[in-house]
């Protein structure tokens, strides 16, 4: 059985520990920004140009299939219950609103944090642990340039760009689903979801994803650098990479809608 | 060479999905804000004293048809400002209506515009168009409360002839009384007193036997009828060459005939309906004859008498 004081050192070591980790994980998003305008320098712009495809065009894949069924089970879920009181036409502007405002920033966060920082995570751990960091410090290569601006501007930019497309292949399952199964026209859902869902509501869902990308960046290249004890290790920092950036998703989703919206 | 061709492609691939994303982008945005770029749009002010909701992005209706929507609302001393922006002209005429009302049950408003009655004078282009104060359902709702409110205190309270009927003593004594007075009728029924409960109960059955006797025998004159049994159904049913109408009519006519003869005093019938002489006469032979009737009843039994008398010997 734990001593009280011992209980107490550990849970102080442990808090010392976040603030640490919070502040290197803040210090090197920062220095990655600062080296953001070298994003498509010479030396930099293919590195950019790679982590753009990864993130993007490689994700699209898993995107399409979970945006048209987030999109199909809003529009069934919703239009079931709205069917009761005859008003299944509303289904439009339920998915689009809901799509639009919050399950698509959602839902591509957790895609990319799953797919991508669990990638970025592993690739930096295992470079850690490889001391391949070390050597590129060695030879005066800032690895915050090297490794975490290229993702970092990847993710800011591809983020709200695959939140538009999930956005939109939301909207058309529910379109789908309304046509197929609840007698609701392609005109008339399309007339109801554009009829309630506003500017304001896309801008602040694309503003949501970028954060969330800055978000998955920070997290999973940080877990990457704090990588020790071998492959183990990497497996540790991709597992806690992944849930760390599901938990501030979580939270700051609900933090920018209460920010924008009461 | 390879490497170079592959970060080339990647590049392309990247930029062509941003580029198609980015005008995806712009083109939502133009969806959303509900902005017709390439048509010709009219813009109006309307000033109302209060517009009770009416948010931007409301739809404005005319006769029913939306033509466009609330651009801005603006709150200025005494009222309130808002910009509307149409797909065609608005002509408003004297009479006109501009209302903010429920879109639906589920909430939000719209812009409604009655134009003004037919034939009614146009209004000038520089002039203030004022639209109507907005009808508040909750408001509506609580006044409609109200009124039942009051009609449930006056009915407590007596007043009206409700109150009367739920709060007068002498009322429900009537009513009372009305009540034991059908009570004791009702026993006096059951008990089997008077016509109708001797009908109802002291009956045993005999009514409903004899219902159903005569209900027999109905369904069997009707019977009869159809099958064309008996003088009347011959009548009814006959075929028209069984000759019975025929003759029916011909005795009629000459029924008629003969009623004529004897009004026009003709035969002997006749005279003895028309002449009054002949008439007197036939009454003094029956007189006669009911005399000779009578003596010859008289001696009738003398006549019997005699002849077993005589007949004995």
């Amino acid at each position: 059985m734990r001593s009280p004081a011992r209980s107490t050192r550990r849970f102080g070591s442990q808090v010392l520990q976040l603030m640490h980790d919070t502040g290197h994980a803040m210090f090197m998003l920062l220095e990655a920004a600062y080296f953001m305008r070298y994003a498509f320098s010479k030396r930099s712009r293919t590195e950019t140009a790679t982590q753009m495809f990864t993130t993007g065009i490689k994700s699209l894949a898993v995107i399409t299939v979970v945006a048209l069924f987030t999109g199909m089970i809003l529009a069934l879920q919703t239009g079931l219950e709205l069917r009761r009181y005859g008003q299944e036409v509303y289904i439009g502007s339920a998915v689009a609103v809901s799509m639009i405002r919050e399950m698509g920033p959602f839902m591509t966060g957790l895609i990319i944090a799953a797919s991508v920082g669990s990638a970025i995570a592993a690739q930096i751990g295992t470079m850690t642990v490889s001391e391949e960091i070390a050597a590129l410090e060695v030879m005066s290569i800032n690895p915050n340039r090297f490794l975490v601006m290229p993702r970092l501007v990847a993710l800011i930019v591809m983020m709200p760009l695959l939140t538009v497309y999930t956005n939109i292949l939301g909207i058309l399952g529910g379109a789908l689903v309304g046509a197929t199964q609840l007698g609701v026209s392609v005109q008339a859902y399309m007339d109801n979801a554009t009829q309630f869902a506003t500017n304001k509501d896309l801008y602040v869902g694309l503003f949501k994803a970028g954060v969330f990308g800055i978000v998955i960046t920070a997290v999973s290249c940080h877990q990457g650098f704090m990588t020790t004890e071998g492959a183990v290790g990497v497996g540790r920092a991709t597992r806690r990479a992944v849930i760390i950036s599901f938990l501030i998703i979580l939270v700051l989703g609900y933090v920018i809608t209460r920010l924008f919206y009461i | 060479m390879n490497k170079y061709r592959r970060e080339v492609s990647i590049e392309i691939l990247v930029g062509l999905f941003m580029f198609t994303v980015l005008i995806t982008l712009g083109v939502f945005t133009i969806v959303l804000s509900s902005e017709k770029i390439w048509k010709e749009s009219y813009q109006y002010e309307f000033v109302f004293s209060e517009i009770s909701g009416l948010r931007e992005g409301d739809n404005v209706y005319v006769r029913g048809l939306n033509v466009g929507r609330v651009k801005q609302t603006d709150l200025e001393e005494g009222h309130v400002r808002v910009y509307v922006t149409l797909d065609a002209p608005l002509y408003l005429r004297q009479g006109y209506i501009i209302d903010v009302v429920d879109s639906s049950m589920l909430g939000g408003k719209k812009l409604k515009i009655y134009e003004g009655p037919d034939g009614a004078p146009e209004l000038g282009e520089s002039m203030t168009i004022l639209g109507a104060k907005p009808v508040d359902m909750i408001e509506e709702l609580a006044r409609v409360i109200g009124g039942f409110q009051a009609v449930i205190d006056a009915v407590n309270s007596g007043k009206g002839t409700l109150g009367k009927l739920l709060k007068d003593e002498t009322i429900h004594k009537n009513m009372a009384t009305i009540s034991e007075d059908l009570m004791r009728i009702m026993d006096r029924i059951e008990s089997g007193e008077g016509s109708l409960g001797q009908l109802l109960v002291a009956d045993d059955g005999q009514l409903y036997a004899d219902g159903k006797i005569f209900m027999a025998n109905l369904r069997i004159i009707s019977q009869n009828l159809a099958d064309g049994k008996g003088t009347l159904g011959k009548m009814m049913f006959s075929s028209v060459d069984d000759n019975s109408y025929d003759d029916l009519q011909t005795t009629l006519a000459n029924i008629r005939s003969i009623t004529q003869s004897i009004n026009e005093g003709e035969g002997t019938l006749g005279r003895l309906v028309r002449d009054a002489k002949l008439y007197d006469e036939t009454t003094l032979l029956i007189e006669d004859v009911r005399a000779a009737v009578d003596d010859l009843r008289e001696a009738s039994p003398i006549t019997s008498f005699g002849s077993v008398l005589f007949g004995a010997f």
